[in-house]
């Protein structure tokens, strides 16, 4: 059967052939170029197409780093060792001295969230948690900090990219996973009267995300916590999962699209454990597997083969 | 906009460009990487939000992840690696749906915010629709998978071939699925009066 057979039974003859329909989804025929009756179609397509992009987009500096900590991390493939191992050495202690502080100082760290510790220790607090991607109020500084990543920021960046999407991007799911703590810590170290102080800037982003999400705070943290305690469990792993431990494709996204379930216990952190990047990066490390097992699996990623020799 | 313009960011000079990027982000090059992110996640987005909504930005940024993975045995330009982007964001959304148990329709797309917008399409001045109007023109009444042809040409800017190769196809049944999807457009734009304003010439046949 021939499809134009068909149209031509039941609709109007139109000079729209198939090579024309083509011609009109590739946006390179000028309008001058079809015949009138087709020009507005040409022109529907033409504005449904998406428009060229220049500008910062949102989420694009979690983006941008995350990629680069995971650029070559598929099994098989040798590509800068170098390059990243420091960056996890430095992250890991970044981050176990982050839970030390969290630990000996409990409310300590949800006073820094608000600026209310004193100056000197602020300092030490601001540095230290902007190095795990959380910002508190730096008095040395009056910019804020996300300072991790900053060696691999591109140089157009910036944090204040206008958000067309939704809440998510308010705060991160390291940034939750700190607030959280602070504001874990914060309602056990309080008394009754001392609740956290839910109007501050930091828990501000924290009330917004979970009212994002349509969750109260201390549902939103409940599952945050979780997860980052066990993977703060893990840290003494290796960076790279052998591939026999990975998970069946089908639970990837239910694990990807909910950050709050830590449903590997076999899970090793990714180098990027402080920020966004992080959820993403384990999700899509089962997934670069997953892939590469299933049928379905892109042809072109040779770079797939599993090897367990990490 | 000129109407001649190209909405493509594949554009001559700009290929040049991208091919210089997808070699620079294999090194990890934040600049590379940041070139490559705003040439295609517009359009990645896009297409994950019409088929996939509420999880779209999550799927957009997995895909960007898993690409990273396999990047260093990706072989290809600018529109290769744009094709394999949307491939593996592809099966991203079809493993989510997978995972929630459902299959992913159109249907949750149609009837919202944009759909009263554009239900009379006589009423419709074309050339001021915005992108997301268009769109939402363009897929009304299709069947999800003509649909998903139909976005992938448009709104991911793919080739019929290339959508061939991504939705697991001939070239030939996208040709022809397309070629029914804008017949069946141009149908209702002309029940709806919507060429009037040029002078109707087509010799019609019953």
């Amino acid at each position: 059967m021939t499809p134009s057979g068909d149209l031509r039974d039941e609709m109007h003859w139109s000079p729209l052939d198939e090579r024309t329909a083509d011609a009109l989804l590739d946006g390179r025929v000028p309008a001058s170029d079809l015949p009138r009756s087709l020009h507005p179609l040409h022109e529907v397509i033409r504005q449904a197409a998406t428009p060229v992009g220049r500008s910062p987009l949102p989420g694009e500096e979690e983006l941008v780093r995350a990629f680069a900590a995971a650029v070559g991390t598929q099994p098989g493939t040798s590509l800068a060792p170098t390059r990243r191992k420091p960056m996890l050495a430095r992250l890991l202690t970044v981050k176990a001295a982050a839970a030390a502080a969290a630990v000996l100082f409990g409310g300590g760290v949800a006073a820094a969230a608000t600026g209310t510790l004193p100056g000197p220790m602020q300092t030490v607090a601001a540095h230290s948690l902007a190095s795990v991607g959380w910002s508190v109020p730096d008095p040395g500084h009056s910019a804020h900090g996300h300072g991790a990543g900053s060696t691999t920021a591109p140089p157009s960046s910036t944090t204040t990219v206008p958000s067309t999407t939704t809440a998510p991007s308010v705060v991160s799911s390291s940034n939750l996973a700190g607030l959280c703590t602070a504001y874990d810590a914060s309602t056990r170290s309080g008394t009754e009267t001392s609740k956290p102080n839910l109007g501050s800037t930091a828990f501000s982003d924290l009330t917004a995300a979970a009212a994002a999400k349509g969750e109260s705070v201390a549902t939103l943290c409940a599952g945050a916590t979780a997860s980052s305690s066990s993977t703060s469990s893990t840290t003494t792993q290796p960076a790279e999962p052998p591939q026999t431990t990975l998970p069946p494709q089908a639970t990837e996204h239910s694990q990807a699209t909910d950050h709050s379930q830590a449903t590997q216990p076999t899970e090793p952190p990714q180098a990027t454990d402080h920020s966004q990047a992080t959820d993403h990066s384990q999700a899509t490390d089962h997934s670069g597997a997953g892939s590469s097992s299933s049928s379905d699996g892109s042809g072109s990623a040779p770079g797939s083969a599993p090897s367990a020799s990490h | 906009m000129d109407p001649d313009e190209t909405v493509d960011p594949l554009g001559p000079e700009a290929t040049s460009d991208l091919e210089t990027a997808i070699e620079a982000a294999r090194r990890a090059d934040p600049w590379a990487i940041t070139c490559l992110f705003r040439a295609f996640q517009p359009q990645l987005l896009r297409y994950l939000r019409y088929r996939a909504p509420e999880v779209a930005d999550d799927l957009a940024s997995e895909t960007w992840l898993a690409t990273a993975k396999s990047l260093i045995g990706f072989k290809g330009g600018p529109r290769e690696f744009r094709a394999w982007l949307f491939a593996i964001a592809r099966r991203r959304l079809i493993d989510h749906y997978r995972t929630v148990g459902r299959r992913p329709s159109i249907e949750s797309l149609e009837p919202d915010v944009h759909g009263e917008a554009v239900a009379d399409v006589a009423e419709v001045v074309i050339d001021e629709l915005g992108a997301e109007e268009a769109l939402t023109l363009l897929l009304r009444g299709l069947p999800p998978e003509h649909a998903e042809v139909v976005v992938l040409r448009v709104v991911g800017g793919l080739s019929a071939e290339e959508v061939a190769t991504v939705v697991g196809r001939s070239a030939g049944w996208v040709r022809t699925t397309q070629h029914r999807a804008l017949r069946s457009l141009e149908e209702r734009l002309l029940d709806n009066g919507a060429t009037t304003r040029g002078n109707s010439s087509k010799s019609v046949t019953p």
